[in-house]
């Protein structure tokens, strides 16, 4: 029981720190805010038995990118001034209703969904070991090709970046 | 549930004990490296112990001065960032462990407020995290200075993290696991199997990837006093400000336990097993209190030669009497008491006691020894260019710590 | 511990993918110790590298057992497309080589000697033969793979180097822009596509494509595959740049570099359509009827737009992006045609390989002319700079034509056999509705695909003789993409034969 109360804590504090997020004027409240959605998914991923991910989520996410992120929001140093802010028209209330629409439809499509009770997950699952097993033998081709991946990446800003 | 809340208090405790004591030391410690007194003015009844209440009236003065939030500042996040700071300096603290853990009726009892299994991952995860508040004091002051420290340091602890990433990897190839308890089980009571010497580059990486992350000297461009006034904590005041002076102890602090328990051993003491304790322990009890006896007999009689009548002229004469008298009472009460009680006789929990006591001992006298490694350096070295430091953290340390890696691996795999 | 086994069949099996990395990572470090060279030496370097890969594909090929790998996907149809793709990189290798030396070489001439450095070097050129090596190696991954992740993977990294190469010339405000405008599109298409992968997992409990067919689904999560489904259409008609989602195109098309723009017609094209195919295969195990309507009203749109947009633009690139967006329709046609009753039989896919292969030959061959077409400091692709150049560089100019008519479908050119390839299955299958909406705008299609013939020879002559010779590379990919397009138009038997072997190996 304590644990699908967890479970609603951490998936409604994640579900809340994106909507206040989406919802700031400020880029850099919006920057920690999305930290502490992080830190929800975080927790929900201990809950699922995953910690490696878990810690992955915080290291990865609010630790590095996130960094960065606030970083260059922080050099670019927008001015509330500067902001635009969207007006209410027509049409993008049409566009809102529609995805509102949608997001009603798979909710109660969702919901429909009869709850199996999972099979109990192995011993050791979602631990380190486990998981650096299956990328260095399963999942090797993904997992060296995402280097590639994040080669392709180092050597596209170095490209765009560098001075001529 | 008491057990657990202990566990967590007792690390806070610590650190916040330790806390006065170090700026005592990095005082007085600066002033013997620079040739002059350091501080004795502060006194108690005239009484001044050598500087050591001047921690005291400075913890006095913090709490009571009036805390200014400057009107232009972004209010929530200047008032977060400070918290943000101490808190991730402190809650690292959580997964190391301070000594072997013993039995208690058939259950394990660890001295460690979490055995996380990613343990390492764990201290990479709350460093990375520990940017965020100098990121954010620095921006939410919505000054200059600050915006610029704020964002030095935060570069800093980015690029540094890589190398201190590289070096905790080369150390979890050695122990083979993420767990902190168990490389500390991998290293063993001997020396030679100590991570320092087992890969001395990691460690030469690790130290100094620890003074980017803590902010010091030769690394303390984020402050850098002589070109942005203080940096990122230039408009805090009172209590705030303390956070960030006690965020910094607390780094070090933390940064030596880390020092300690991937490089040096942790709680191991040196040469003697947890088993080899727990056989022991009886004698070893015997002669620990006997040690201890001599060593404050020592001290007390060395502070009363000290004493010199009329020497100043006021109260401050009788200060090496007022704590060596007591100090040379107790140590010839242990000494005889031990002595003519004889041998111990000591249970099976007592045997377990005494092995955690004594390494729990050891794991300190270590973390203090890194501690004042720190003050040592901050007080020889002089501070790094911006660009050195970029330099240093990218073509240096990260390569460095690429071979340790692959150094490590090939030699494991051989 | 470590199955050495296993990844010595690993080996085999992706033997060029290997060879392919292992150039690009050499390339990296050639440009990176030898910096002075410039471009020439990882230029040879990666070439060589992509034809040696070039030659175990086709000897996997000949070799004609299927190595079954985990991960790994190395069947006929892999093989065929792994061909392709390697071959489209080679020649986009060939066609920017000098590109950018001739831009910077005009550029120089107008400007003080020096600013622009040794050569006129304009960006390093070196990367782009890195990023090239990398992007190839992502299209090989993209289809390359029954597993979504892969695939995923494949494709992003694909992308990724394809942004950048749009972006590459950072002179050009254009470049910039439609390198950012491709970045912000196309990661959202990306998402689109990772979301439909996500919930059709959610509903199968599988990524992995040749399992799909033991899936049980239950009534309660019948609608999960059919929205993963649409945002997977949605994620693959962007890729593949068909109408509704095809308006960034000109735009991209017309500022990235004119060798990267037939790069992106045609690497970017095959590869999506490749997987496209093994996901269309897949999907015929789940509950989605609709694809098959969705897939033939797409048809409709792109064909009708695609071609009569590329009528009223006066930028040769500009057209040709609206060209191939009718191409992509007209390939989309020959799969929508495969569905009977609600099935789609993959076999119908042989004709499209086939087309595939023809299209990129013509395009490549196209935008190679288009990459000589540089004057003063930018590049000269308005109809207007044709005007006359069939006086001033025949050869070139005979050449374009012959891509132009193979683009419309004239015999005796690739673009002829292919569409025919196309229009018969639609007539055998019974889509004579679709034949017929794809004849008659071929016929639509030869108004902007002549223009350019008008301009060049019965304009008069240029204001200026704009004479120069053609760069050896260049001129090399040029006579290959020549000799291809009446090859496989005038002989395309054992082509046919090869697509068809290759596309009964979908399954």
């Amino acid at each position: 029981m304590s644990e699908i109360f967890l479970f609603y804590l951490f998936g409604g504090l994640s579900v809340l720190m994106t909507l206040l997020m989406i919802f700031q004027t400020n880029p850099v409240a919006s920057a920690i805010y999305l930290v502490g959605a992080f830190f929800g998914l975080a927790a929900l991923y201990v809950l699922l038995s995953a910690p490696f991910v878990a810690v992955l989520q915080v290291l990865v996410y609010a630790g590095a990118i996130m960094v960065l992120f606030t970083f260059v929001i922080m050099l670019l140093n927008i001015r509330k001034e500067e902001l635009v802010y969207d007006r209410v028209t027509w049409r993008k209330t049409a566009v809102v209703l529609t995805a509102l629409f949608f997001a009603g439809f798979l909710i109660w499509h969702f919901l429909k969904i009869p709850v199996v009770p999972f099979a109990p997950v192995e011993e050791g699952f979602g631990e380190v070991h486990k998981v650096g097993r299956l990328m260095f033998s399963k999942y090797l081709i993904p997992f060296e090709l995402t280097s590639v991946l994040l080669l392709v990446a180092i050597i596209g800003a170095l490209v765009l970046g560098k001075k001529e | 549930m008491l057990v657990l809340i202990l566990k967590i208090l007792i690390p806070f405790l610590l650190i916040f004990n330790l806390l006065p004591l170090l700026i005592w030391v990095e005082r007085k410690g600066s002033a013997y490296i620079q040739d002059r007194r350091g501080p004795n003015r502060a006194s108690f009844f005239g009484i001044r112990l050598g500087g050591l209440l001047h921690t005291i009236s400075d913890v006095i003065k913090l709490i009571t001065k009036e805390d200014i939030i400057p009107a232009h500042v972004n209010k929530p996040f200047f008032i977060l960032a400070p918290f943000l700071v101490l808190f991730v300096a402190c809650v690292t603290y959580a997964v190391i462990p301070f000594a072997h853990p013993i039995e208690i009726n058939g259950g394990i009892f660890t001295f460690q407020a979490a055995d996380l299994n990613v343990g390492i991952l764990y201290i990479l995860a709350m460093s990375s995290l520990g940017v965020f508040g100098v990121l954010l004091a620095g921006w939410s002051s919505n000054n200059k200075y600050s915006l610029l420290g704020g964002l030095r340091s935060s570069a800093q602890m980015f690029s540094y993290e890589i190398a201190m990433g590289l070096a905790l990897l080369s150390v979890l190839l050695l122990g083979g696991s993420l767990e902190l308890s168990a490389l500390i089980d991998d290293q063993t009571a001997a020396v030679w199997r100590w991570n320092f010497i087992r890969n001395p580059l990691a460690f030469i990486l690790f130290l100094t990837a620890v003074f980017a992350e803590a902010n010091r000297l030769p690394f303390d461009l984020p402050e850098g006093e002589s070109e942005l006034v203080a940096g990122y904590h230039v408009e805090y005041s009172s209590m705030k400000f303390a956070m960030f002076f006690m965020a910094e102890y607390a780094h070090m602090i933390v940064g030596s336990a880390l020092i300690t328990a991937l490089f040096f051993g942790g709680w191991q003491v040196p040469f003697l097993s947890t088993e080899f304790l727990r056989t022991n322990a009886e004698s070893g009890l015997f002669m620990v209190l006997l040690a201890h006896g001599v060593l404050f007999m020592i001290i007390g009689f060395f502070l009363l030669g000290k004493f010199k009548s009329g020497k100043y002229g006021d109260k401050r004469d009788y200060e090496v009497i007022v704590i060596g008298l007591p100090m040379t009472v107790i140590g010839l009460a242990l000494g005889l008491y031990t002595l003519l009680h004889g041998s111990f006789q000591l249970g099976d929990m007592g045997r377990q006691v005494f092995a955690a006591v004594l390494q729990f001992g050891v794991f300190m006298a270590k973390i203090l020894f890194f501690c004042w490694v720190f003050i040592w350096i901050r007080w020889t070295l002089p501070r790094f260019r911006y660009d050195q430091l970029m330099h240093l953290g990218w073509k240096v340390m990260i390569p460095l710590g690429l071979a340790s890696v692959a150094g490590t691996a090939i030699v494991m795999v051989l | 511990m470590i199955d050495l086994q296993y990844l010595i069949s690993l080996f085999h099996a992706g033997l060029p993918i290997w060879i392919l990395t292992g150039t690009g990572l050499v390339c990296l470090l050639t440009d990176g110790l030898w910096p002075k060279k410039g471009g020439t030496a990882v230029f040879i370097v990666g070439f060589l590298g992509m034809a040696v890969a070039l030659f175990f594909a086709f000897r996997q090929w000949l070799s004609g057992e299927t190595i079954a790998q985990d991960l790994l996907v190395s069947d006929k149809a892999t093989r065929f497309f792994v061909i392709l793709v390697i071959f489209i990189g080679l020649l986009h290798l060939l066609n920017s080589a000098s590109y950018f030396r001739l831009l910077g070489k005009v550029s120089a001439g107008g400007s003080p000697a020096g600013r622009l450095g040794p050569a006129g070097r304009l960006g390093p050129a070196g990367d782009m033969v890195t990023l090239t090596l990398f992007a190839v190696v992502g299209m090989i991954f993209l289809f390359a793979s029954d597993h979504l992740i892969v695939n995923f993977i494949g494709l992003e990294t694909m992308s990724l180097a394809v942004y950048v190469m749009v972006g590459f010339n950072r002179r050009d405000v254009r470049s910039g822009e439609a390198a950012m405008k491709y970045y912000v599109m196309g990661s959202v298409a990306s998402a689109l596509l990772l979301y439909g992968i996500v919930l059709l997992y959610g509903a199968v409990g599988e990524f992995r494509l040749s399992e799909f067919h033991k899936v049980a689904i239950f009534p309660d999560t019948a609608f999960l595959p059919r929205i993963a489904v649409v945002l997977m259409l949605g994620g693959f008609f962007f890729k593949l740049a068909l109408v509704p989602f095809h308006f960034w195109v000109p735009d991209v098309y017309e500022g990235a570099p004119t060798p990267v723009t037939g790069f992106m017609a045609t690497g970017v094209k095959v590869a999506a359509f490749a997987l496209f195919i093994r996901v269309l295969t897949a999907l015929n195990y789940l509950p989605t009827a609709v694809v098959s309507q969705v897939l033939q009203i797409c048809v409709i749109l792109t064909l009708l737009v695609g071609n009569l947009a590329a009528i009223v633009q006066d930028n040769v690139k500009r057209m040709l992006a609206y060209s191939s967006i009718s191409h992509a329709g007209y390939l989309l046609l020959g799969l929508s045609v495969g569905y009977q009753s609600g099935k789609f039989d993959p076999s119908v896919s042989s004709a499209v390989l086939f087309y595939l292969a023809g299209y990129s030959c013509m395009t490549l061959g196209a935008f190679a002319v288009l990459s000589v077409m540089v004057d003063e400091k930018r590049e000269a692709t308005q109809f207007a700079d044709l005007t006359g150049l069939g006086y001033s560089r025949p050869v070139l100019a005979a050449v374009f034509s012959l891509f132009m008519i193979s683009l419309l479908g004239v015999p005796p050119t690739v673009g002829f056999a292919a569409k025919y390839g196309i229009f018969s299955f639609a007539v055998k299958n019974g889509f004579i509705g679709l034949a017929v909406l794809g004849m008659i705008t071929t016929v639509i299609s030869a108004y902007y695909y002549l223009r350019p013939l008008v301009m060049m020879y019965f304009c008069g002559a240029p204001e200026k003789v704009k004479g120069g010779e053609i760069p050896f590379p260049l001129m090399l990919s040029l006579v290959f993409c020549a000799v291809a397009v009446i090859l496989l138009g005038i002989w395309p038997l054992p082509y046919i034969d090869m697509a068809q072997k290759a596309a009964t190996a979908f399954k």
